[in-house]
């Protein structure tokens, strides 16, 4: 049972941190979350963890309204999220210039980076975490991935003369 | 054009995916942190499993047509009862123990309650300097947000005259918290007091 919590644990604190992106806000997320699950004896399932932490994170940062701002007519539908360029061309980078590059996106934009991604959440399950709709939650992943990509080709020509040496 | 500091060490060449899945993979919770929060689960189905075995015992040893009676009649208090009682008598210590030992970077320096008050702007309620006798030694630091029971609360570092750190909670009292059981408590090498000044509750962290 405690790998399992374990495990749980570990999954949430990192959804807690794409939120964040700030290691002890993220301790402090999962906590409150994992304290307000204990106090009404909620199912103890990673579905309902992550919506909890969701939750507790929206009302400590009201102004972090998660909204992503994306015109009506740019909804997309599922298929440009398949074999995408973002997703086919080989990048240069390190675990640091992705910290850099993750603080500069906006915090809905990492989350359905780390769902789409990490979690591999297909866009029916980001949909029912963020109440966002289907063709937002494609947009958002498809802009989300070619900012961070974009960021990070700035930032490997930028350092480019270092790694020549 | 200012250059970057990014070091060249562990520079890869990979697709996005891969890049974002070894990043957030490399982002693990605190050994500490994970045991405690390990710990509260395991504390939180102790007292649920004892509630359990108090009503059970309790009704075994009547005889069984009064016991038949009798449940009919009480078994909808114990259970309300066992509601109110299961995980919230000792989470709330628990939790300022947890948050003391976290040892936290304030997020604003002062040694005047009022000056924090003003600094602190998200709080809901106003911070008092509180009239227990226990904190008279000890002098403000600083504070950071923090939260009981997920209601937004502020965590004052204390200072006494001898270098040992205190950590203050204030919050606004709710009827979860009052539930709470405010005799002092020993959890984790801390002496953890709760109390109610006003309309808040007060909790501190006490080393021993």
């Amino acid at each position: 049972m405690s790998e399992e919590l374990t495990t749980l644990f570990q999954q949430g604190y990192r959804y807690a941190f794409s939120l964040t992106h700030n290691p002890a806000s993220a301790e402090d997320l999962l906590q409150d979350a994992w304290l307000s699950m204990l106090k009404i004896n909620a199912p103890i399932v990673k579905s309902y963890l992550l919506k909890t932490i969701r939750n507790h994170f929206l009302n400590k940062n009201r102004r972090e309204r998660l909204v992503p701002i994306i015109a009506i007519d740019e909804t997309l539908d599922d298929h440009i999220l398949i074999d995408n360029e973002a997703d086919r061309s080989q990048l240069i980078a390190n675990q640091d210039m992705l910290n850099k590059a993750l603080s500069q996106l906006r915090t809905i934009e990492r989350e359905v980076i780390f769902l789409f991604y990490i979690e591999e959440y297909s866009t029916m399950e980001i949909t029912e975490l963020t109440s966002l709709s289907k063709g937002q939650v494609c947009s958002l992943i498809h802009r989300s991935r070619d900012k961070l990509k974009n960021i990070l080709e700035v930032e490997a020509e930028f350092n480019a003369p270092k790694a020549a040496k | 054009m200012t250059k970057h500091t990014s070091t060249n060490s562990g520079l890869k060449k990979q697709n996005l995916k891969t890049h974002t899945v070894e990043f957030y993979e490399e982002q693990t919770l605190a050994t500490d942190q994970l045991e405690r929060l390990l710990a509260m689960s395991t504390l939180s189905e102790e007292t649920k499993q004892n509630n359990f075995q108090s009503w059970f015992d309790s009704f075994t040893r009547l005889p069984i047509r009064a016991a038949a009676t009798i449940a009919l009649l009480i078994l909808p208090f114990i259970f309300i009862q066992m509601n109110l009682n299961s995980g919230n008598i000792n989470i709330v210590p628990q939790e300022i123990a947890l948050n003391h030992n976290k040892h936290l970077t304030l997020e604003y320096k002062s040694e005047d309650y009022s000056e924090l008050n003003n600094l602190m702007t998200k709080l809901d309620f106003q911070l008092i300097a509180s009239n227990n006798p226990t904190l008279s030694h000890l002098k403000p630091l600083g504070a950071r947000y923090c939260s009981i029971q997920g209601n937004l609360a502020a965590q004052i570092r204390l200072i006494d005259n001898t270098g040992k750190l205190y950590t203050l909670y204030q919050t606004p009292m709710t009827q979860s918290l009052l539930k709470s059981d405010f005799a002092t408590q020993s959890v984790e090498n801390l002496l953890i007091s709760q109390w109610q000044e006003q309309d808040l509750f007060f909790g501190l962290a006490s080393p021993l």
